[in-house]
């Protein structure tokens, strides 16, 4: 069975600035609270209580499509971040808890491979406000850049740092795919709903958000820590992964050259230029 | 091996010095090491910023009573935010960051983990 694949028409318009593409560049993460309607929620929400209803219906369903995949917020924010036309989701799961449910495992997502590129977003949605007590996912901010054995993630409990999905109906989280996430123990009898999907770039990367004629590339803060990124060397490690991912994102991967040393950028030092500078 | 045994222990090499030591101390002995052996292993895994027990605690897990805790949800609950806190309230360091930070570029995340260990009674 094929499902006909439908792209983000071109009048969708970008949401985001400079600085907040530079920010999801750092974190991998993105919280819209409570930006779908609730008449929206209300509406998702009974038809996933349904029995035997499967959410993949949802990816071809009409008012899904325009109320939640291309709400203006949402579609703005992969818009900023996957350019023109980007693909909407061909599948769609819930992850549906019912009553008390055991943590899952730190983990990355099969294929991650902590690039530092976005050709692909996943997608969060919570048509219910979501507590602490109801198994909220939970992200590490910070870590899609991270490059970490998935046998390694298996074995931690609570990280500093962690953000989860704690947030009243109608919030949306986007995350750059390779994050470091999980599940964590849902602890009341309330069933909880969370849809995923993916949205694809299916144009190459340019600065085509809402640009910012004073953002200054030389002087950006590219650097990124967390309370669990926190060590004396993870500052400097994310000023060159973060910096990539940005260039990349603005088209101007050839234009990232690295010599060396603890900062970043460089002028007359950057490899790139050595040819112009003879 | 519990305090109560070590203690009795300590006695009968005491007897034996003084040629007092019978077959009857030696199973008092012996039923004191047995009691002890009842006893459960906890462990804690305390992920920290840095190789130093004194650097800041960045990840939990426990092990207690047999079962498998993240701990508390919010970090400014969590039981120890130092290796040395722990260490300081009867954990004992069984193993020590393995992974040195030999490989300092910018693609290796090194977890630095300390794992301790704390006997108890069983309930």
């Amino acid at each position: 069975m094929t499902s006909e694949i439908q792209r983000a028409m071109s009048d969708v318009k970008p949401t985001m600035t400079d600085q907040a593409v530079l920010d999801f560049c750092k974190t991998g993460f993105l919280s819209l609270e409570g930006i779908i309607p609730d008449a929206t929620n209300r509406w998702v929400t009974e038809y996933l209580d349904r029995e035997g209803v499967t959410p993949n219906a949802l990816v071809t369903d009409k008012r899904y499509i325009e109320e939640v995949l291309l709400h203006p917020e949402v579609a703005g924010a992969a818009r900023s971040l996957l350019g023109e036309n980007f693909q909407l989701p061909d599948w769609m799961a819930n992850h549906r808890l019912v009553g008390p449910t055991p943590a899952k495992q730190w983990h990355v997502d099969g294929g991650s491979g902590f690039e530092r590129s976005c050709n692909l977003l996943q997608v969060f949605y919570i048509p219910q406000s979501n507590t602490k007590e109801m198994g909220p996912t939970l992200f590490l901010p910070g870590s899609h850049i991270v490059p970490i054995a998935r046998e390694e993630l298996d074995h931690f409990g609570h990280l500093a740092g962690q953000a989860a999905t704690v947030a009243p109906a109608g919030s949306v989280f986007f995350t750059a795919y390779s994050i470091w996430h999980r599940q964590s123990e849902k602890l009341d009898q309330s069933t909880r709903n969370l849809l995923k999907w993916e949205f694809w770039r299916t144009v190459p990367p340019k600065r085509d958000w809402i640009l910012d004629p004073s953002f200054d590339f030389a002087n950006a803060d590219y650097s990124y820590t967390n309370s669990y990124l926190c060590g004396p060397t993870r500052k400097w490690q994310s000023v060159l992964r973060v910096a990539e991912m940005f260039y990349w994102l603005c088209g101007m991967k050839d234009e990232f050259h690295v010599v060396g040393g603890s900062g970043w950028p460089f002028s007359a030092s950057d490899p790139g230029r050595w040819a112009t500078l003879q | 091996m519990g305090p109560d045994a070590i203690q009795l222990l300590d006695k009968c090499i005491e007897r034996l010095k003084q040629g007092r030591l019978t077959e009857a101390h030696l199973r008092d002995l012996r039923s004191a090491i047995t009691i002890g052996s009842t006893n459960q292993q906890h462990l804690l895994y305390l992920q920290t910023a840095t190789t130093a027990v004194t650097s800041e605690v960045i990840g939990m897990l426990m092990v207690k009573d047999g079962a498998v805790s993240d701990g508390p949800f919010d970090y400014t609950d969590w039981p120890y935010k130092t290796v040395l806190a722990a260490i300081n309230d009867g954990w004992r360091v069984i193993r020590f960051p393995v992974q040195l930070p030999v490989g300092h570029t910018q693609d290796t995340h090194i977890t630095c983990e300390f794992i301790l260990e704390k006997w108890e009674q069983t309930k």
